[in-house]
């Protein structure tokens, strides 16, 4: 009570009920308030949990919504053509392999956001935090390992292929941050040691004795992630499981339905990774600023998409993976109506997104863009949201703040809540 | 690790040992620059700074590791020293830019006495803290 009346801040209204009671009536409503709060977490929807891991698809640059999964008619209209899907709404013909698989994806039309400048709009979409000058924060795969634990014994719970591994842990220890692969048809290289083995432990306790005092006299954070890294490097050197890594191990058939690119290859090594137990992998697609040309662009970049991204989807249901592996489809934001030249700009203030199986509704359209695709109209999702709903189908009690190093407490989506109506 | 006068200069090469701004940018993915954080130039403002486990791997066992422990300019150069002493103070001006001190002289003496040699000691150093945050 005294610590309560020195504080410099208002009781709450409970805890000026519960001080009340505790002194009126020697009540406490402290055992009772914990029991409801554990019977609340006992009633969470059937959706919860249900996806096992997360498959996140990173559109680089800005997908175009409005000639892709949010067509327009009059003026905003692009090269494209709406068709129809096997689910009761279109997308363009940019998508034609989206659309036989469409009746398995949830589409958001209704995205929000502010930022439309590339890196601090992908550093938003990946954390849903805008980028500040005194903390980093940390993308879905590091929230997973700080709420679920690993996913594996011997491999990351988290990786990211075709990029590099910024954007990760966040303020969240470094071993929170995903395995960066750079390229997928190479899986992981240099993961043998040089020479023989001997050699290579000799070598390595002569690192260690000699740079035993630097490490100590500079016992700092950023010297401390490098040594964290070294561990997790030598660890993983000695995984048996590193073959999931390897692409070599699908048919032929496999890995031509995929795409021959980096982005069809990311998607594959994404299933194989997520087969075998890492919880979280993001896959990079670059090539979708189209500023200029845009009719031609969309149609370098459009195939290689639709054609991974539709057999991502199939080859999951066939293999029963579906419905504990949701697909996350985001990019950084969408692209004006507007015309300028043959090309869009960048546009925040509304864009499209997909989730995919891990109880994600299929066949389902939320939110709705204005008709011209400008501003949303109906059911706006901030990128708060958007992650809030993922963490809740990945199972993850948001509602526990995370305490940062400096003492703050954070929340995945920065404390937006899921939207249940994107699960069935 | 220049390109010396003469020297036939290869372009997108893994082995041309080049400066990082006389590259063609951006290298491939696997690059050892890509994997250390430059751009891929798709969007402006794209580098990084940050480290990870791609770069440690390639750090103690990649292209760049391997081509200092046998070939390259320090190595050549630290051979040509007469005694252990001198090997290792070399490669220790080369590669931290400071004499080393008396027990470092001594664990790397130590190391080559049990099999390892030069190549090693040069390894040690570039996978060293000291290396990546003071250098």
């Amino acid at each position: 009570m005294k610590q309560l009346l020195n504080s410099l801040d208002t009781p709450t209204r409970r805890q000026f009920v519960e001080r009340c009671a505790a002194t009126s009536f020697g009540l406490s409503i402290v055992p009772a308030a914990q029991l409801m709060a554990a019977e609340s977490a006992a009633q969470k929807p059937a959706a919860f949990g249900k996806a096992k891991s997360v498959i996140w698809l990173m559109l680089g640059g800005g997908l175009s919504h409005i000639d892709s999964l949010d067509p327009k008619q009059g003026k905003s209209k692009g090269p494209a053509k709406a068709i129809n899907t096997s689910a009761d709404f279109q997308v363009t013909d940019f998508f034609p392999k989206f659309a036989t698989v469409a009746d398995r994806v949830c589409v958001i039309r209704s995205m929000e956001a502010k930022i439309g400048v590339h890196k601090p709009a992908q550093y938003y979409m990946r954390t849903a935090y805008e980028p500040r000058g005194t903390i980093l924060h940390p993308n879905l795969g590091a929230w997973g390992s700080h709420y679920l634990g690993r996913s594996s014994k011997t491999l990351p719970s988290s990786v990211c292929v075709n990029r590099r591994s910024d954007q990760g842990n966040g303020f969240f220890p470094s071993s929170y941050a995903p395995l960066a692969i750079g390229d997928p048809n190479q899986g992981i290289s240099d993961v043998r040691s040089i020479g023989d083995k001997s050699n290579a432990n000799k070598r390595l306790r002569l690192l260690n004795g000699i740079d035993a005092d630097f490490r100590r006299k500079f016992n700092d954070k950023g010297v401390n992630a490098y040594n964290g890294f070294y561990d997790d490097a030598l660890a993983l050197m000695k995984s048996k499981e590193l073959k999931a890594f390897d692409l070599s191990g699908e048919s032929e058939e496999q890995r031509a339905a995929y795409g021959d690119n980096s982005f069809g290859q990311g998607c594959l090594l994404a299933r194989r990774l997520v087969d075998s137990g890492v919880r979280f992998v993001e896959v990079k697609h670059d090539g979708w600023d189209h500023h200029k040309a845009l009719a031609d662009e969309m149609g370098d970049v459009a195939p290689v998409f639709d054609q991974a991204f539709a057999t991502l989807i199939t080859d999951l249901e066939q293999r029963g993976m579906l419905d504990s592996t949701l697909v996350v489809v985001a990019t950084e934001f969408g692209r004006k109506p507007d015309f300028d030249g043959d090309g869009r700009s960048h546009h925040p203030v509304c864009f499209s997104t997909v989730l995919s199986g891990g109880g994600a509704k299929a066949g389902f359209v939320y939110g709705k863009s204005d008709d011209a695709g400008y501003y949303v109209d109906e059911k706006a999702v901030s990128i708060g949201a958007f992650h809030a709903s993922i963490a809740f189908a990945a199972g993850m009690e948001i509602e526990t703040p995370a305490i940062s190093p400096s003492g703050r407490p954070m929340t995945v989506g920065d404390g937006e809540e899921p939207i249940l109506e994107l699960f069935a | 690790m220049g390109a010396g006068k003469g020297r036939k200069v290869k372009l997108r090469g893994e082995k041309s040992w080049l400066r990082a701004s006389e590259l063609p940018q951006p290298m491939p993915p696997t690059h050892f620059l890509r994997i250390a954080g430059q751009s891929a130039r798709e969007v402006a403002d794209d580098g990084s700074i940050e480290g990870g486990i791609t770069e440690s791997l390639a750090m103690m066992n990649g292209e760049v590791a391997k081509s200092l422990m046998t070939d390259s300019l320090v190595i050549k150069a630290t051979r040509r020293k007469n005694t252990q002493v001198e090997q290792i103070a070399l490669l220790y001006r080369t590669c931290l830019s400071r004499p080393p001190r008396m027990q470092d002289t001594k664990q790397c003496i130590a190391a080559l006495n049990q099999g390892l040699d030069l190549g090693d000691i040069a390894w040690a150093l570039l996978n060293s803290r000291e290396f990546m945050f003071i250098q």
